[in-house]
């Protein structure tokens, strides 16, 4: 591919630009970094600083001392992710392909029904009800998965859009001419032909799961059903409930012993780290259209 | 007759089978507890029980209006809305069109990692962080910016003033990126070989993006549009509660219908006032978005949401 | 395409085990609680809050804690335990879509509970059931504990049985204050504060000498202490706005008295020469690490006994003392913001009282719920001090909630950890008994009818009042605004419904 002058200068902006941006975005997470690594003294008497003047591991030693088990929330966390994250694709994009059909009769009436959900909802109540007393999946895994989180209009219309702007209806027709059923189209031709879409809100869907702590808190109270953000939340909830007027001294908690601040960002930063691993092999999917592209051209 | 709507159904039945699951989904996780939705007109009194309660008409929405500062939240809480859906898709497309552009950069995978990360920082952490660079005594800003330069220093958490401005950028700063990766992964859908065509015609990189890109995203910015005017009367309560550190001084321009309601509801804990908040910002983002889709409709029918 | 084939056939495989999973875990679930089939028995929940970590494993303690139940009253109790954060949350969604769940606490809201019918009138059950109960709360603090939790001539809660007078200590690091040349004979009331910041800020220039302690919304806990030095109850809601002053059985507005105002001119001088920090109302540093540091002097804390000085030093690592300044004055809620009930839509009210009466009576269960099991999760050391097992801590044992003593039970009954002197236990039953009750100790405030304007005056109250507590705002101007605002907000319909709800209270107290 032969690259022209305006091109060339076109990129080198690209860089330079995306250069800033990603620098925007790492620089306040090194400090939330350093931060859990300097002493406590040093974070209140000089602020948050890179180059802090002592250094301690103090936060994670009392991290380690709390004797929360860290690696069975991060157990829980990473299968709640991966399940919640298939099965909701797969039932997304299965909605979203009948939608994005407009030769469909109902196209129409189910992007309504599912945009609708996105406006109303009847409160915490009424769900809370239904799925402990009707469907009893508190203190269950599941209760961490089904409510709320498996599939939302957003991502639904999302993937249709994609399918709908993105694969051509040629494409669709001519292999039902050639006698394949819908489930075939969908599963052969349309998946494979959307890959972006899919990684694109597999991975929304996939930070919705990693950073839920509200199912857990309405549908589950053991502790081994927590994952890392419920721990991490709860901390942080405690210290500030202890912290605000509402606990008063009435209570008398004066004698708790509560986590510091760099403590605080010791814990926002296990909560962060693992999901910076999976990020970098995920830009593959993001990107396969480029390929795909080509391939149908 | 009778043929020709069986045919109909041989051709609906198989799709509708795809949808079931999600509209099964919908139907339990979202439609059901809608009924809930009778509450906001209930004086809920639990000894009668939920359903038993009292009918109060219209009495749970009084708290939103009779206060002066119902002008002002609600003022605020579109302004903000209608600046973040604005601004917001621009820097997004904007930083969609330069990855598009890296894509075959070693070091693009990194940028991923750079888009997604302010989105995991919690709201409690960025507030923290926030109050590093803000804070009067000790802040980044106040200490290593406006000393050495000679200006005098700026007390943030009691200006107002200051904070549409700070609210807007943290925003961006936050979710800029993150919504940039739909409109990414839009651009990564796009045929190649439009862009080889237009270049045989000598068109330079910008007209491209301007014939090519741009249209082509038009229907993923409608709908991301009218999905977010539907939540124009809600806001991220820890946006404009936990960041500003819940400042007095600051709650001519930071207050939004959610914190009111949350500030209001916090001593009486009231199921039905809330549940009236909650009714009365969706149905007006309901009503808003049907008029907006309307006429999307008739100009193109394609871009319409349903 | 083979390949795409595998992604799919593998999401397929992975929605069938995640159903799967749900199934079986769901029908576990089921069969447990349909396990129990002793008839005789009743079986209530019981919700704690703790402070600890929350234990992976209950069935153990809650064995033991049903060994004492089931033996003596024939109660079994499905014992929860959730943190402080998450307690009310949960409490009210059980409440709220009627699931079991028998006896709970309130952290700060009775009165709320009451008025919703969440909640069921006790008094019979109390007198069946309930008598030693009756009598432990009568020895310790007084024979008109349970008049803080009456409402309409019915007993809806029983306040937890601990030191409740929590006069305003000054708390401060002992080593700055020797090193500027004072002692702590420098410090009486109030007025010498003055003094002592100049003196400690000249000598430390760096150190703040007073901080606030609470953090967002801040509160310099200035109101208590006026509270305490001018007796004024606040009638149960913590709005401030209809208070009474003294026992002239006039409700009136705080925020416009000279009380509160002379308060935050106060607050607005050491503000103003530099004793607190600038963004003391915003500030995300609670005092306790301010302290811990040695960035901060002093703050002003509400603390029974007289041991708070040492466990702050222990748990700062700075020589702290505590001085009092003003005394308590017993309003409704002070007593009643910690009190347990027994919810209106329990199927076995007699049995949530039996439980509550052996709750406050019962040394073995009480430190059962507190310390867990003995010789595993704790030893004792003499008759009322207990300590770990050796090698052990607070995070190694398998259960502790040792930071709930302030929260149930009576605190005459709980084992103290080594090192609390019993003696200070002792004083704060005393001092229950001799702190001084407001005429109006009793009087609850019922705010449905004006709910529309509680919303407005809270608001209003959160939007000025850090501020001016910690005195980063300008008294002088900002209070007309602020008492307008209240005005505006509907001030007045409190203060009125108050006033009638008072008088009505006051004629049947009958004398």
């Amino acid at each position: 591919m032969i690259q022209t002058r305006g091109e060339k200068a076109f990129v080198r902006f690209s860089t330079i630009m995306m250069g800033l941006i990603a620098l925007a975005a790492f620089l306040p997470f090194l400090l939330i970094v350093i931060a859990s690594f300097t002493k406590e003294s040093s974070l209140l008497s000089e602020g948050y600083s890179f180059f802090p003047k002592e250094l301690s591991l103090d936060a994670y030693i009392y991290l380690k001392a709390s004797s929360y088990t860290f690696l069975r929330a991060y157990g829980v966390s990473f299968f709640v992710t991966f399940v919640g994250t298939a099965v909701g694709l797969l039932i997304t994009s299965m909605l979203a392909y009948p939608m994005s059909r407009r030769d469909f009769k109902y196209h129409n009436t189910l992007a309504f029904v599912v945009f609708f959900t996105m406006l109303f909802s009847g409160g915490v109540v009424p769900s809370y009800i239904m799925w402990t007393q009707y469907f009893h999946i508190n203190n269950t895994i599941a209760a961490l998965i089904i409510p709320n989180l498996l599939a939302n209009g957003f991502n639904v219309l999302l993937v249709r859009n994609y399918f709908k702007n993105n694969v051509p209806i040629d494409l669709i027709e001519s292999a039902q001419i050639d006698g394949a059923s819908e489930t075939r189209t969908f599963f052969n031709i349309m998946l494979p032909l959307s890959v972006p879409v899919l990684a694109t809100v597999g991975l929304f869907m996939g930070l919705a799961y990693w950073n839920d702590w509200i199912n857990a808190l309405y549908y589950v109270s053991k502790p081994q059903y927590y994952g890392i953000q419920n721990l991490l939340v709860q901390l942080m909830n405690n210290i500030q409930y202890l912290n605000s007027g509402q606990a008063g001294s009435a209570i008398g908690a004066g004698a708790v012993d509560l986590p510091s601040s760099a403590v605080r960002m010791a814990m926002a930063v296990l909560g962060i780290v693992p999901v910076l691993f999976v990020l970098p092999p995920l830009q593959k999917y993001l990107t396969r259209g480029v390929v795909i592209g080509a391939v149908k051209g | 007759m009778k043929n020709k709507r069986s045919s109909a159904l041989k051709k609906t039945a198989p799709l509708l089978l795809l949808a079931a699951p999600g509209l099964l989904y919908f139907l339990i996780n979202s439609y059901i507890p809608m009924f809930g939705v009778f509450i906001a007109f209930k004086d809920v009194n639990y000894a009668k029980g939920i359903f038993g309660s009292d009918w109060v008409g219209f009495d749970n929405f009084q708290f939103l209006f009779k206060t002066t500062d119902a002008w002002i939240m609600t003022r605020n809480t579109l302004l903000y809305n209608l600046a973040f859906i604005v601004i917001g898709t621009i820097c997004s497309i904007f930083i969609a069109i330069l990855m598009a552009e890296l894509l075959r950069k070693l070091y693009s995978k990194l940028y991923l990692s750079g888009l997604v990360l302010p989105n995991l920082i919690s709201m409690v952490v960025l507030s923290m962080l926030v109050f590093a660079f803000l804070n009067a005594d000790s802040g980044f800003i106040n200490k290593s910016i406006l000393g050495p330069l000679g200006l005098p220093e700026i007390n943030w958490y009691s200006e107002a003033k200051y904070w549409p401005y700070l609210l807007v950028f943290i925003q961006m700063w936050k979710t800029a990126g993150y919504g940039s990766i739909v409109y990414f992964a839009s651009i990564a859908g796009i045929d190649k070989s439009i862009y080889e065509a237009a270049k045989i015609d000598g068109a330079g990189k910008l007209r491209q993006i301007r014939t090519i890109t741009l249209p082509l995203l038009k229907p993923t910015v409608i709908v991301l549009g009218l999905m977010s005017l539907g939540r124009i009367f809600n806001s991220d309560f820890g946006l404009f509660y936990q960041v500003p550190l819940n400042a007095g001084a600051l709650y001519s321009t930071t207050q939004t219908i959610d914190t009111y309601v949350y500030r209001a509801l916090m001593q009486l804990n009231d199921i039905g006032m809330s549940a009236a908040a909650g009714l009365y910002q969706s149905l007006v983002g309901f009503v808003l978005v049907l008029v907006v889709n309307a006429i999307v409709k008739r100009v193109n029918s394609e871009n319409a949401l349903f | 395409m083979n390949k795409k084939k595998g992604i799919t056939a593998l999401l397929m495989s992975v929605a069938l085990a995640g159903s799967l999973l749900t199934g079986c875990s769901s029908s576990n679930s089921n069969s447990a609680s349909n396990g129990d089939d002793s008839a005789k028995v009743e079986e209530i929940v019981f919700a704690m809050p703790s402070f600890n970590r929350i234990p992976d494993d209950l069935s153990k303690v809650t064995d033991a804690i049903n060994a004492i139940t089931v033996d003596k009253i024939g109660v079994k109790v499905d014992y929860r335990i959730y943190g402080p954060a998450d307690y009310a949350q949960k409490v009210n969604l059980a409440l709220q879509s009627g699931e079991k769940m028998d006896v709970f606490t309130t952290l700060g809201q009775f009165s709320n509970y009451v008025s919703k019918n969440q909640v069921a009138p006790l008094d019979e059950l109390i007198a069946e059931h309930g008598k030693e109960m009756t009598a432990i709360l009568e020895k310790d603090f007084g024979p008109d504990l349970l008049k803080a939790t009456t409402i309409n001539g019915e007993i809806y809660g029983i306040p937890v049985n601990k030191g409740m007078a929590l006069p305003i200590n000054f708390i401060y690091n002992a080593d700055m204050l020797n090193s500027a040349g004072l002692s702590s004979a420098d410090i009486e009331s109030v007025d010498d504060l003055s003094a002592v910041f100049e003196a400690v800020k000249s000598a430390h220039a760096d150190v703040v000498p007073f901080g606030p302690i609470n953090v967002n919304p801040s509160d310099t806990n200035l109101v208590n202490l006026l509270k305490g030095t001018y007796k004024v109850d606040f009638l149960t809601d913590s709005s401030g706005v209809g208070v009474v002053v003294g026992d002239d059985g006039k409700v009136v507005n705080f925020y416009e008295t000279d009380i509160f105002k002379d308060g935050v001119r106060m607050m607005r001088d050491w503000y103003n020469k530099g004793y607190l920090q600038k963004d003391a109302a915003t500030t995300t540093i609670t005092s306790m690490e301010m302290l811990s540091s040695g960035r901060e002097f002093s703050y002003l804390g509400g603390y029974s006994g007289m041991e708070i000085g040492k466990s702050i030093s222990a748990q700062t690592g700075r020589t702290i003392e505590a001085k009092r300044i003003a005394p308590f004055y017993f309003d409704t809620s002070a007593v009643n913001s910690v009190s347990w009930m027994v919810s209106s839509t329990s199927k076995a009210p007699e049995a949530a009282v039996k439980f509550l009466n052996l709750l406050y009576t019962d040394e073995k269960l009480i430190n059962t719920i507190l310390y867990g099991v003995e010789g595993e999760d704790y030893v004792k050391v003499d008759e009322h001090h207990v300590k770990f097992p050796d090698g052990k801590d607070a995070n190694t044992v398998s259960y502790t909630a040792m930071f709930s003593t302030g929260i149930v039970g009576s605190e005459s009954l709980q084992y103290q950890f080594e090192g609390i002197s019993w003696s200070d236990i002792e004083l704060k039953l005393r001092e229950n008994k001799e702190t001084e009750r407001s005429p109006y100790f009793g009087f609850i405030f019922d705010q449905n009818a004006v709910k529309t304007q509680m919303s407005a005056v809270t608001n209003v109250v959160n939007q000025y009042l850090p501020g001016l507590v910690t005195g980063t705002l300008d008294p002088e101007a900002i209070i007309p605004k602020f008492v307008k605002a209240l005005n505006d907000a509907g001030a007045a319909d409190i203060i009125k419904s108050k006033q009638e709800q008072l008088d009505q209270w006051l004629a049947t107290q009958g004398n």
